[in-house]
């Protein structure tokens, strides 16, 4: 696919999977890759920064005789999706808008 | 990259290639990358879904430099506007550029210093990257082989017109030898050894125009390319002179 998750994209993706589910590295990293189309090393860049910005914030919980760090949103993580979120939808019925053949109004003006 | 198959070694040459990080995002980054490696169940293909670790490295390393040119160290300040992701180009000690908005973010010394960094840093992965210096290597033999080449191709040219010269001297001696016993004889010997002669030295003549030619637009070649890379080497040291003054 030509098209790709980037910068706030990705963090926008990154954001909604640890909002559904509290998830560790390992998991949040293989699930993206799965969904996503892109390589290993491009979720711990995006997980330090969401970290740095206080999106993100960790706890550790006992794992096979160590911590495993799972990484949960903090207030202003939510807070930000949600602005995310919001900007995405907008985004993406602009894009429609534009790449759909007939929009509603062009139906209108024909008949 | 059979010696680092193990997640110890993987993780002890993923710090060293970290070395450029503050000591903060190196154990960070290790520590999460070894916990992806156990957390698997598979250290092997772990490993192997990283992929090679130089570029896992500096793709930490060019992530943290363009995250800190871009918010400087208050990381945690929510940017007003979106921010460039270079620093600006206008001076830094102008309170604002003309055309930025008036809530842009004044770069303040102190942001300034860390943005330096990063930027240092991303010069030296560009350096780091292991590029340059075989690209480097294979002009230079290629352009190596090829004056070989022409320099083999002018030797045997050479030799064939030197050999032509005593054999056409030879040649012409023996006909005026043999000029008491048949004229006729002696003198198609003595033609045909001064026409030796004379296509020895064509040879030898134009094989080293030709050389002499070659030479001069392979030496000029070599001479553009060198001159070129270090115009650019030049370029990139007055840039970070400039970034750093």
């Amino acid at each position: 696919m030509q098209i790709t998750a980037q910068g706030a994209l990705l963090d926008l993706c990154v954001l909604s999977i640890i909002e559904r589910k509290d998830t560790y590295g390992y998991l949040l990293t293989s699930s993206v890759k799965a969904l996503l189309d892109v390589s290993e090393s491009t979720v711990y860049p995006v997980m330090r920064r969401l970290m740095g910005q206080s999106l993100l914030e960790t706890y550790d919980v006992p794992h096979d005789g160590r911590n495993r760090r799972y990484y949960k949103l903090t207030e202003s993580g939510s807070k930000s999706l949600r602005t995310l979120k919001n900007d995405w939808y907008m985004f993406r019925d602009t894009i429609d808008e534009i790449v759909k053949d007939k929009s509603p109004e062009q139906e209108v003006e024909r008949t | 990259m059979t010696e680092l198959s193990n997640r110890r070694d993987y993780i002890a040459e993923l710090y060293r290639l970290l070395s450029v990080l503050p000591q903060e995002e190196r154990e960070a980054a290790c520590e999460f990358y070894d916990a992806f490696i156990l957390d698997s169940g598979d250290e092997q293909s772990a490993i192997k879904s990283l992929g090679d670790i130089r570029d896992l490295a500096a793709s930490v390393v060019a992530d943290w430099a363009h995250g800190n040119s871009r918010t400087g160290t208050e990381r945690s300040v929510p940017p007003p506007v979106s921010l460039p992701t270079t620093p600006p180009a206008y001076p830094i000690d102008a309170p604002h550029a003309p055309n930025m908005p008036p809530n842009f973010p004044v770069y303040t010394p102190k942001r300034r210093r860390s943005a330096l960094r990063a930027a240092f840093i991303a010069i030296l992965a560009i350096f780091a990257a292991p590029i340059g210096l075989p690209i480097a290597i294979t002009v230079g033999v290629v352009l190596l082989a090829i004056a070989i080449v022409i320099f083999s191709v002018v030797l045997s040219f050479t030799a064939v017109g030197i050999a032509f010269v005593p054999g056409g001297i030879g040649l012409a001696i023996m006909g005026l030898i043999v000029l008491p016993q048949s004229i006729p004889t002696a003198l198609f010997s003595i033609g045909s050894g001064l026409v030796m002669l004379g296509i020895g030295y064509f040879i030898t003549k134009y094989t080293f125009i030709t050389a002499r030619f070659l030479f001069r637009k392979l030496t000029n070649t070599a001479g553009k390319v060198i001159v070129r890379s270090r115009r650019k080497h030049e370029n990139r040291n007055t840039k970070t002179r400039e970034i750093i003054s």
